[in-house]
């Protein structure tokens, strides 16, 4: 909490306790779907793959947040993530998956207006997938773990377009902002 | 610009699935190779082994892998996700049997001889 108010402060506009608020409570919701996929088991076992539920979370984020703030509540919500559901390990695969697909995604918002939410989280899977494959590839010291990519590529973006539209769905609901 | 975007996404979605079905094709070959933190560890003949289980330590966790009737597979893991365990024997030629948090690889041997 600190931390974020030292950010905004630099930045001359200090961040408002709405703002906060709402920073929190999707950095909760996030975390509560992060946790509670942790407890369905996966149909098909492949390390790394994932419906990535707290993603719906993350792309409505993108479209109604400052990029910075998206930022600070997916690095928030991965380090809780791996405290309560996940490993050490997992976080720097997982990790390196958010943050190209945060990267994307921000770009993307620019270009992409929140009719095309769907196609913003598959794109955004996909980069996913590419970060955790790079860390992977770079972790096993083995370029034929590669072979991985093109199944995580599959049901990432049957994945990606899953949470997209429950996305879309979500940012029908919630109230534009004032 | 949205158009351009839809179209790679389905190009991608496309190109990985014939991929996936390459990959996941079984293999015929019967030399494999377990491979810790990228040293290879042994490397087995599928066909002439005999039935035994094969413990392999990273740091303080370790895997055991199991051959029984020409076939491997990770029988236990000490890690968090135990995806290596789920998936079962290795079939696959390109697609190894990996446990990522213990850096552990099952795969076949590139040379057949």
């Amino acid at each position: 909490m600190r931390e974020k108010k030292k950010n905004s402060s630099k930045t001359e506009n200090r961040i408002s306790v709405k703002k906060l608020t709402e920073l929190s409570l999707l950095t909760a919701a996030a975390l509560i779907l992060y946790i509670v996929e942790s407890w369905i088991p996966v149909a098909v076992p492949i390390p790394g793959m994932k419906l990535g539920l707290a993603n719906i979370i993350t792309v409505v984020a993108v479209y109604r947040m400052m990029p910075g703030e998206v930022a600070i509540m997916v690095l928030v919500r991965l380090l809780l993530g791996s405290f309560f559901a996940g490993s050490i390990s997992s976080l720097l695969f997982s990790g390196a998956g958010a943050m190209f697909c945060l990267a994307g995604m921000l770009v993307l918002r620019k270009i992409l207006s929140p009719k095309d939410i769907p196609l913003c989280s598959v794109l955004g899977a996909v980069l996913h997938n590419i970060g955790q494959m790079t860390v992977a590839v770079w972790v096993m010291d083995d370029i034929r773990v590669l072979a991985y990519l093109p199944i995580l590529l599959v049901t990432g973006c049957i994945a990606g377009l899953f949470t997209g539209v429950c996305a879309g769905a979500v940012m029908k609901r919630i109230p534009k902002k004032s | 610009m949205r158009r351009g975007l839809i179209t790679g996404v389905v190009l991608i979605f496309l190109i990985s699935l014939v991929l996936s079905i390459i990959i996941l094709q079984p293999s015929e070959k019967s030399m494999v190779e377990i491979v810790s933190d990228g040293e290879v560890l042994y490397n087995i003949d599928l066909l002439t082994t005999k039935d035994r289980e094969i413990k392999v330590y990273y740091g303080d966790s370790s895997n055991t892998i199991c051959i029984s009737n020409g076939e491997i597979r990770v029988k236990e893991a000490e890690c968090p996700d135990k995806r290596c365990v789920q998936m079962g024997k290795l079939t696959s030629e390109d697609l190894p049997i990996v446990c990522l948090p213990n850096h552990l690889i099952v795969r076949f041997a590139q040379q057949s001889d």
